[in-house]
C-alpha cells in the first residue's frame, strides 16, 4: 500500500518535473540568440536614444550588405564596462566593441583587441579623420580604435543674460583677463543678482586648459608635467574672481559637482559662464534651462597665444581579437566611422562625428537644428586651434583630480593659504602617481 | 490622590505627543526624496532641477507615457520579463529549499554534516569570486541570452540563506509528530508532504516575498546574461535612462523610476506583516 503511494508520488514528482522542463527551457530563449551565431555582433553603451539609434545602423547596414548579419547589444554607459570585463573574461565579447580612451590602453595591452593597421586603408579610410583625434586610438603607433565622434571642451556663455545686461559676447581670441572683465560686469551689471562664472578650479579638464595655453600639460610620462607657479597663477586667478563676486562663492560650488549639469550655476541661473563640452549642450544645458546658451573657444594667455584646447573623441570601434569574422567587422567599423548613412542616422547624438566626410554630410544637409549647427561650426573652429593631443592620462588620474578637487575646496572656504596648498598639492598628486 | 494619578497620565501624555512629532519629522525626512521622485516625474524636464518644490504645478503623465514608449520594445516587456523571472525564481526556490531543509533537518545520510558545512560556506562566498566561472560555464553550456542562468539555479537549491532559514524552522517543529504519522504509516515522503510542509508556512511566505524582491532587484546577473533588449528585465532597462555621456532624460527616468517601485511596493504592502514575522520568529528559534 504505502510502496504504491510512494511510487504514486514518484510518478507524480516526476511528471511535474517534466513538465517543468520544457517549460523552463521554453521560456525566452530569444531568437535573436540563436541568430547571434555567425553573425556580427556590436556592443554599443549610451542612453536609450543613442542606443536604440546605433541599433538601427546596424539593422541598416545588413539591410545594405546581404551576407553580413549585425546583432545589436546595448547597455547603460555605467555597466557596459562591468558587462564588456565579464565577457571578455569568459571569452564571449561582442565582435565590434564601443570602446573609451582608457580602455583601449587596458585591454589592447593585454591583447584582447586586434591591430587594425591592417585593415588602412584598403577596408578602414583613416584619411577624413583628424590626426589628432587618431593619435588617442593607437598604442606603440598602431591603431586600435577608430574614433566615430568627437567632444571638445568649450566656454558656454547665457547669451540671454549677457543680453539684457548689454554685455558684449566673448570673442574668439578672448583672454584669461577678457574673461575676469566679463565676469566681474555681468556681477556688477546685474545688481549682484548673478555671479559672473562658474569655480573651475578643482576641474582638472579645465586647468589642464590653462596649462595647455602655456606650453605645460597635466602629465607627461606618467608623471605632473607643470610648475609650482603656475598652479599657484591659476588658483590666485580664481581666488581674486572670488572676491569680487566674479565666480560663485565655494559654498555655491560645493553644491554642484562638475559634469553634473542640473546642479550646474548655469542651469541654476548663478552665473553666466561654464565650461561645457560640446555633446552635453544640448540635453545638458541648453533642455535645462530656458535662457539661450552659446559656446565659443577657451581663453588664452595672450591674443595671440596658443588655445589650449584639443578635441577628444567620445568613443571609438575596436575589434575583438578573438573575433572570427574580423573582416566584415572591420569592414562595419569603417561604414560607421566614415559613411553618410552613419552620419545621418547618428548625426551629433555623441558630438559631431569625429570624420570629416561624415560632418561635411551633416553641413550638407538642410535640417539642422540651432544646437548641431553651434557645435558644428564651434568644432570646426576648435579643430582649427587645436594643438596635440596630451598623452593618454595615468592610471591614478582620476585620484589626483580628486586631490585638486579637494586643494581647491579648502582654499575656496580660506581653510588653506594658497601658499600652503599649492606644494601640499603637488607633493601628494606626486605620491599619487607613483603609486604610494 | 487623584491628583498624584493625574499627574504622571498627563506627563505620559506630553511624552507620547513629543514621540509622534519626533516621529512624523523623521517620516518626512525620509519620504522627502520619494516625494521629490513622484513630483519630478511629472515636471518639465527643465523644472526638475531649477525648482526647490517638490509638487509639481500640474498632474501630466507625458513623461509617464513617453519613458513607457522610449525604448524598443516598450516597458510592458520588460516587465513580463522581470516577472516571469522572479516568479519562476519564486517557485524553484520554494520546492528545492523545502525539499532539501527537510534532508537536513529530519533525515539520517552519509555526510550530511559536511554537506551541512558546504552549504553554509556557500553563503559565505562573496559572488564576485563565482561571477566569472560560473559565467563561463553557462557560456559554455549555450546558455547566455536566455533566462536559465537565472532561473535554473533556484530549482538546484542554490540559495543556502532560505535553506538554512527552514532547516532551522523545522527543527523547532515536535518530532512527536513525525513519530505519530510513521506509527500510522507514512513514509519519508508523506511525513514531509502531511506534517511538516504544512507547518512551514510562515517561512515558505518570508521565502517567496524575499525571493521575489531580491531576483525582481537583482540587476548585475539580469545585465550580464542578457544581451537583447527583447529579454531585458525592468532594472536593466531603466538604467539606461541614467547616462551620464549623453541627453539624459530625467522626466521620463524619474517616471519610471516610481513605476519601477509599484511590484516590490505591493509585496510589501500585502505581506507587511508577514515579514516582520518570518524574520522575527524563523530561525531564531531551536
Amino acid at each position: 500500500m504505502t510502496t504504491q503511494f510512494n511510487r504514486r508520488r514518484f510518478l507524480q514528482a516526476g511528471l511535474a518535473a517534466g513538465v517543468l522542463t520544457p517549460l523552463l527551457s521554453a521560456c525566452n530563449l530569444d531568437p535573436a540568440a540563436k541568430e547571434a551565431k555567425g553573425s556580427v555582433r556590436f556592443s554599443s553603451y549610451g542612453d536609450p536614444t543613442k542606443l536604440g539609434l546605433r541599433s538601427k545602423l546596424a539593422d541598416k547596414y545588413t539591410a545594405g550588405h546581404q551576407n553580413v548579419k549585425m546583432v545589436f547589444e546595448g547597455t547603460a554607459t555605467a555597466e557596459y564596462w562591468d558587462k564588456l570585463a565579464t565577457q571578455m573574461a569568459g571569452g564571449n565579447a561582442p565582435d565590434v566593441i564601443n570602446i573609451d580612451g582608457p580602455r583601449i590602453g587596458q585591454y589592447g595591452a593585454a591583447g584582447a583587441l586586434q591591430s587594425l593597421q591592417k585593415y588602412i586603408p584598403d577596408t578602414i579610410d583613416t584619411k577624413p579623420i583628424d590626426h589628432n583625434l587618431l593619435v588617442q586610438g593607437q598604442l606603440k603607433g598602431e591603431q586600435f580604435g577608430i574614433p566615430v565622434a568627437m567632444s571638445t571642451y568649450s566656454i558656454g556663455y547665457d547669451v540671454t543674460v549677457l543680453d539684457q545686461l548689454g554685455l558684449e559676447h566673448p570673442q574668439e581670441t578672448w583672454t584669461w583677463s577678457d574673461y575676469a572683465a566679463l565676469a566681474n560686469q555681468v556681477r556688477q551689471k546685474s545688481g549682484k543678482k548673478i555671479y559672473g562664472a562658474e569655480d573651475p578650479s578643482g576641474d582638472t579638464a579645465s586647468l589642464q586648459i590653462f596649462l595647455r595655453g602655456k606650453g605645460e600639460d597635466l602629465y607627461k610620462d606618467g608623471s605632473l608635467a607643470f610648475t609650482d607657479a603656475s598652479l599657484t597663477e591659476w588658483f590666485e586667478y580664481w581666488a581674486a574672481l572670488r572676491s569680487t563676486g566674479g565666480t560663485i562663492p565655494a559654498d555655491i560650488a560645493a553644491q554642484s559637482v562638475y559634469g553634473d549639469w542640473p546642479t550646474g550655476p548655469l542651469v541654476k541661473k548663478q552665473a553666466a559662464l561654464a565650461h561645457i563640452q560640446t555633446p552635453n549642450l544640448k540635453g545638458g544645458f541648453q533642455d535645462l534651462t530656458d535662457h539661450t546658451i552659446d559656446i565659443t573657444l577657451p581663453p588664452r594667455h595672450t591674443k595671440d597665444g596658443q588655445c589650449g584646447t584639443f578635441p577628444a573623441p567620445s568613443s571609438f570601434l575596436s575589434l575583438n581579437a578573438k573575433s572570427q569574422r574580423q573582416d566584415d567587422a572591420a569592414g562595419f567599423i569603417n561604414w560607421f566611422a566614415n559613411g553618410a548613412d552613419a552620419a545621418k542616422t547618428l548625426r551629433l547624438i555623441s558630438g559631431p562625428p569625429a570624420s570629416a566626410a561624415g560632418r561635411d554630410v551633416l553641413l550638407k544637409g538642410s535640417d539642422l537644428t540651432a544646437s548641431e549647427k553651434q557645435v558644428l561650426a564651434y568644432t570646426d573652429l576648435a579643430l582649427k586651434n587645436s594643438s596635440a593631443p596630451p598623452q593618454a592620462s595615468p592610471a591614478a588620474a582620476t585620484a589626483v583630480g580628486d586631490l585638486l578637487l579637494k586643494v581647491s575646496q579648502d582654499i575656496a572656504f580660506n581653510k588653506i593659504s594658497i601658499k600652503q596648498g599649492v606644494p601640499k598639492f603637488m607633493a601628494d598628486a606626486a605620491k599619487t602617481l607613483d603609486g604610494k | 490622590m487623584t491628583t498624584l494619578q493625574h499627574a504622571p497620565a498627563a506627563r505620559r501624555r506630553t511624552r507620547r505627543w513629543l514621540t509622534h512629532l519626533a516621529l512624523i519629522a523623521g517620516t518626512l525626512v525620509m519620504v522627502y526624496p520619494l516625494l521629490w521622485m513622484v513630483g519630478g516625474s511629472f515636471k518639465n524636464e527643465s523644472d526638475i532641477f531649477s525648482q526647490l518644490n517638490p509638487f509639481p504645478s500640474s498632474l501630466d503623465p507625458r513623461n509617464y507615457i513617453a519613458g513607457w514608449t522610449a525604448t524598443d520594445p516598450t516597458f510592458t516587456r520588460f516587465y513580463v520579463n522581470s516577472m516571469v523571472i522572479a516568479v519562476l525564481a519564486v517557485a524553484g526556490n520554494v520546492i528545492a529549499c523545502t525539499l532539501t531543509a527537510y534532508a537536513f533537518a529530519r533525515l539520517e545520510f552519509r555526510g550530511k554534516k559536511v554537506f551541512f558545512a558546504i552549504m553554509l560556506g556557500s553563503i559565505m562566498l562573496p559572488a564576485h569570486a563565482l561571477l566569472i566561472p560560473q559565467y563561463v560555464l553557462f557560456f559554455h553550456l549555450g546558455w547566455v541570452n536566455t533566462y536559465l542562468p537565472l532561473v535554473v539555479p533556484k530549482f538546484l537549491a542554490t540559495d543556502a540563506f532560505f535553506i538554512f532559514l527552514m532547516v532551522q524552522f523545522i527543527r523547532t517543529i515536535p518530532r512527536t509528530l513525525d513519530e505519530a504519522a510513521m506509527i500510522d504509516g507514512c513514509g519519508k515522503v508523506r511525513i514531509f508532504s502531511r506534517i511538516i510542509l504544512p507547518l512551514t508556512g510562515p517561512v515558505l511566505i518570508t521565502t517567496m516575498i524575499f525571493t521575489f524582491i531580491w531576483t525582481y532587484n537583482d540587476f548585475f546577473s539580469q545585465l550580464i546574461y542578457l544581451s537583447y533588449p527583447s529579454s531585458e528585465t525592468v532594472p536593466v532597462a531603466l538604467r539606461r535612462f541614467v547616462d551620464a555621456t549623453g541627453d539624459s532624460s530625467y522626466g521620463q527616468l524619474l517616471a519610471m523610476s516610481v513605476l519601477s517601485l509599484v511590484p516590490t511596493f505591493i509585496v510589501f504592502l500585502l505581506a507587511q506583516r508577514r515579514i516582520v514575522e518570518g524574520i522575527a520568529t524563523t530561525g531564531l528559534k531551536g
